[in-house]
Order: C-alpha cells, then structure tokens, then sequence
C-alpha cells in the first residue's frame, strides 16, 4: 500500500503566467511532466504523436511530430510515368482516396489539354461524394470513440463498410479504388447499381437520425465537446483554416459552391455553417454535411446522362509526354481542400506533384495552438475533431 | 516581361479574373514573367528580394488572405530552386503563385552532432560499402570530410504573415536544403528521424542508389524479366521476339 501525503499542495500554475512570460517551463522545476501521445493512440487518426507539457493534467506546450508513415510519395512520382502515377496516389489518404485520383487526373487533364465525357464527370462527382460519406461516417465513430461512446463507432465503420462494398462493386477495390484515371473513369455503373446506392443511402440516413439522439443529445458528449478548442474566427486565414473547422465557425466558404469542379452547378445544395467554432459545432456541421451527402449522391444518380462515353481515348500512355506546364487543382474533401500543384517539362515524367491536404495546418500549426490549456484527457476528442490525417503532412 | 497565353490556350491574362491583380503588383513589383494558367489561376516571378515585400502587400492590400501551400521545384539543370507561394482570393476565387528562383548552392549533408555526416569512421573516410556519395552527392562534403558544415541555400521568411508557413519552411529545410533564417524550429526535424544524406526532394537525390546501400535485398525475391518470363511459361516454343 502507498501512502498518501495529503499535506502536499499540487503546484498548479496559471497559464495566464505562462503566456505573459511569468512563468517559463522549466522541466527541472518539477512542477511539469513531459509525455508523448502516440504515435499509436486510439485518440491518434494515422499515425502521429504530440509532445505534450503538463501542468497538472493541463496542457501547458505541444509540439506534433510526424513523419511515421512518410513513403515518399512526392518523390516516387518523379521517378514514374504519368500513367503509372495513378495507381499510387490514392494511397497518399485512406479514407478520402479519390480525391487524389480526381485531382491528379484533372490536373494532367488540364496540363494536356484533354476533355472528359459528360458522363465521366457525373461519374467521378458521385465517388467523391461516396468518398465524403464514407470518410464522414469513420470520421464519426472515432469521434464518438474519443469521449468515450465506443457503440457510435461501431455502427458507423459498419455503414462504411456499405458505402465500401459499392465502391468495390464499383471499381474492385474497397479502399483504393484506382477508378478515376486521366481521361475519364475506369468503368461504367453495374446494372442496378442506382437502387443498390440508394439501399445503402436510406441505412445510412436512418443511422444519423439515431446518431442525433444517441450522440448530439448526449449530456456526456455535450459536456466534453462544448466550448472545447474554440478556434477564433480571426485566425481561420491565419493559420490555412479551410471544411468544416472554418465553417463551424461561421466562414461560408466550400470550393464545391466557391469554384465548382466537375458538376457542382448543376447540384442544388447550400454551404453548412455553424457559429460556436468548438468541438460540438463542428462535430454538427459534420453530421449535416454528411446528409448533404447523402442528399447529392442522390441528386448525381437522378440528373446524370443514362449512357455515354466514360473515357476518353488517351495517346499510348507508355510514351505519353505532358506539354511543359504548371497548375494547381483543388476540391473539397470532408477535411477541407485538397489540392494537387503539378508541374510539367515536357517530359514522359512528372517534374514535381506537391499534395496538400488540409491536415497540413490543422494537425500542425493549429493543433499545437489549439491543445494548450486543454485538459489532458480532451485531447484525443480536440485532435479528431479537427479531423486530422497525419499521411496527407508528410506525403 | 513575358506575358504568355494560358498553357492550355484557354484564357491570357488580360482576360483572367487576375487582371486587375496583376496589372497592380506590376505597377509596384518588378516582375520577370507573369502569365494566366487558367482563368483563375496565374504564375508572377520576382526577383528574391521583391518576393517577400510582394506577397505581404497581395496579403494585406489585394485580399490574397489565404497561403495555399509553399513548394519548391529543383531546376537542376539551370542551377536554380524554384519556390512557389501560391495565395488565394476568397473574394475573387482566384489564386496565385508568387514563384522565386534562388540559386540551388551544393547540395547540403545533415550534420550530426558530433560534426560528421553520419558520425561513422566510414563516412569520414568515405568507404561505406556501396556508397559513391561524397562528390556525387555531396560536394560540399567532398573537400571538407569529417569537418563539414550544412552549404544551405536562403531565402527570407514569411512565418509572420501566416502561422503555417513555419511548418512549410521546415519541410523545405529538410526536404530540399533552403534555410529560412529565423522561423521556428527551423532546425527541427520534419518527416525524417536521423537523416544524413543531401535533401531527399533534390533531383540528384538518388532513391535507388539510397535503397540498395540502406536496406539489404531481403532473401527469396527473384526478378524476372517481363518478355522472358512471359515466353518461358506461355510459349516456350515460339521465336524470342525482336525487344526481349
């Protein structure tokens, strides 16, 4: 048995002192504790970890470090044929990995001058959107995980699970679907494919309903998610703040209205805002983007073309040169934008693909502001409701 | 300047949502080049010493509020490293890229902490097995082995214009050797733990050459050649066509 001096006062420190320079942290002064949150963390999306600085079980100093999954995605693709890209950079982003397709394929498009087919763009429009649910509903179970509501979890990465056995019926593949490829996409609807979509769509809506009550209603999720890392709307252009986290704080801002890619104009939706820019609006804003979703797919399915090309008849792709060129190409993913800068020599070969991905600010700059004065245990809550992705940092 | 038409024919600057932008800065920047990509996307290139003064008034005075991301490109046959800043418009929902050459210098070695490339015997006599790097990789490294300082090329910083640069400028330190005197945790490691060869990004970085004397071929992998592999299971009997 230990004992327990209960005469010892905890040597708590006002961060206010911290910030005005009173105080410094001084780990020698025992009055903090340096500890690592990850790289595997079940509160960590990807793998990741933050240095924190405690004081007490407040955060006093964060640093994030990545660089545990980098693969070096950048540089293999100077190293490979535009064509033999395509198969590798979905796998920069697990659970949005068509947004790479779409944007490397557009951004060869544009640099080669090629047209897609009408049909092409409905098509490649409806994965991105099945993209944005399916990542939407991981995105919720670890959400709900973090504070503690495990079961949310669990029918959620089930939903996904049926927004992946489309996409597999789709494409072939579960994850990486290597479906949209310069030109066009790489195959046409199934039969029946429409009604079996809407199958999964009416699930998944039931399942928000559920999701409303069980995890918005929750006094526990309320408690802990309510006025947790509030970003101020000033900082929003500051620190790169773009998706939901600039929108929960009031900044209507969405490439897919702003600048619309694909058929965007031709859909019939509004940008989702919320105004307290904590935890719990974005969590909302989330979970109303995520019947936006619901509703678009819904809208791809009903305006597309019924029959057409869905590919256009692209040169020998093995000797296949870019005019030299450079451009930038961005969308909006669950996390914000995602853009793809490409440029071209006029060679067989990419000279250089930078990726970002909205994670860049937000799991850095953002996250090591955000987490100081947090309590440690809301930390694993604060880093997924910013909807971070470690892999799409370090490339 | 040059003011060429959108790469792929579409729209010439004048004709961009850009227009009004572009005419203003080159009023006050001198520009070597500015073209249209697009209708919503342009490229400027100024000189180094134009390039922060430029970005901060696009910030501050043209509404260029939001910093996409900061890249680089290796132009090694030119001796050069272009940066790219590329800004966006909320307003106009237009961007672009502020592109800057600096000259690319040697190609810098992370130094440990003892003051060698790697710390080993083998790198300061320059026999690690498999390694031909000291003058192919590093030519700073060749004339001073065993002693050699970081030859990083610089360029000014923007950490105080947007929260995030600091983090891209880290990167950029690590991945192609350009220090950005002053921004925080400059010499903090980004994605890479211990590294110690030239910036991985830079086009003379060799990945093959790099994998073959880090990582040993693990045993029971066997190449075959496509064409020959090919025709021994499929059809062993007919003629070795004319490529194999």
């Amino acid at each position: 048995m230990y004992e327990v001096d209960t005469t010892i006062e905890p040597d708590i420190i006002d961060p206010a002192k911290l910030r005005n320079g009173e105080e410094r942290i001084d780990l020698d002064s025992e009055k903090f504790v340096k500890i690592w949150q990850g790289p595997n963390h079940p509160g960590v999306t990807g793998n990741m970890s933050l240095e924190l600085i405690l004081n007490g079980d407040t955060v006093v100093g964060c640093k994030t470090h990545v660089g545990y999954l980098h693969r070096g995605f950048e540089k293999l693709m100077e190293r490979r044929r535009y064509i033999q890209n395509f198969p590798l950079v979905c796998r920069i982003c697990v659970p949005e990995p068509d947004f790479n397709e779409y944007l490397y394929a557009a951004a060869v498009e544009e640099l080669a001058g090629i047209q897609i087919p009408e049909r092409a763009k409905w098509l490649r429009a409806l994965t991105l959107e099945m993209a944005r649910l399916a990542s939407f509903l991981m995105w919720m179970g670890g959400q709900a995980g973090s504070f503690g509501m495990g079961t949310i979890g669990q029918w959620t990465v089930t939903h996904r699970d049926y927004v992946l056995d489309l996409f597999e019926e789709l494409s072939g593949g579960r994850i990486y679907h290597m479906y949209i490829i310069p030109g066009g996409v790489r195959a046409d609807m199934p039969v029946g494919y429409a009604e079996r979509v809407e199958e999964v769509l009416a699930k998944v809506e039931k399942l928000l309903a559920e999701i409303d009550l069980i995890m918005f209603n929750n006094s526990v999720f309320k408690a802990r998610s309510k006025g947790l890392g509030v970003i101020p709307r000033e900082i929003i252009d500051q620190f790169g703040i773009t998706g939901p986290n600039a929108r929960a704080a009031g900044i209507a801002r969405d490439i897919r209205k702003d600048d619309p890619y694909l058929v965007y104009d031709k859909l019939d939706f509004s940008i989702v805002t919320g105004e307290q820019s904590d935890a719990y609006t974005r969590a909302r804003v989330r979970w109303l983007e995520t019947q936006q979703s619901v509703d678009l797919i819904r809208q791809i399915l009903a305006k597309m073309p019924k029959e057409g090309e869905i590919h256009t008849m692209l040169p020998n792709v093995l000797h296949w040169k870019i005019p030299a060129g450079q451009t930038y190409l961005r969308a909006e993913c669950t996390r914000g934008e995602y853009g793809y800068f490409v440029v071209a020599d006029g060679t067989g070969y990419p000279r250089r693909v930078c990726v970002r991905g909205p994670s860049y600010t937000h799991a850095v700059a953002l996250l090591e502001r955000l987490a100081v004065g947090t309590n440690i245990s809301d930390v694993a809550g604060l880093m997924v409701s910013l909807h971070t992705y470690p892999p799409e940092v370090e490339r | 300047m040059s003011k060429e038409s959108g790469l792929n024919g579409t729209v010439t600057l004048e004709q961009s949502r850009l227009a009004g932008t572009m005419q203003e800065i080159e009023r006050r920047f001198e520009l070597t080049d500015a073209y249209a990509q697009r209708d919503s996307l342009g490229f400027v290139t100024v000189s180094r010493k134009d390039a922060v003064p430029l970005i901060t008034h696009m910030r501050d005075y043209l509404g260029f509020t939001h910093l996409v991301l900061v890249t680089a490109v290796d132009v090694m046959e030119r001796g050069i490293l272009r940066l790219v800043y590329l800004l966006h418009n909320h307003g106009l929902c237009a961007g672009i890229g502020i592109q800057v050459e600096i000259p690319r210098g040697d190609n810098p070695v992370t130094v440990s902490r003892s003051g060698d490339a790697d710390g080993s015997e083998e790198s300061r006599a320059g026999t690690r097995p498999g390694h031909d790097g000291d003058t192919l990789f590093a030519p700073g490294l060749a004339s001073t082995a065993g002693v050699s300082k970081p030859a990083y090329t610089e360029m000014d910083s923007i950490h105080h214009l947007w929260a995030q640069a600091a983090t891209y400028q880290r990167e950029m330190k690590e991945m192609y050797g350009v220090h950005f005197p002053g921004s925080p945790r400059i010499d903090d490691e980004f994605a890479l733990e211990g590294w110690k060869d030239i910036p991985p990004m830079r086009r003379d970085f060799d990945t093959l050459a790099y994998s073959e004397r880090t990582f040993f071929p693990r045993p029971g992998r066997e190449t075959h050649d496509p064409v020959e592999y090919m025709k021994q299971n499929m059809y062993p009997d007919e003629p070795t066509p004319p490529s194999a």
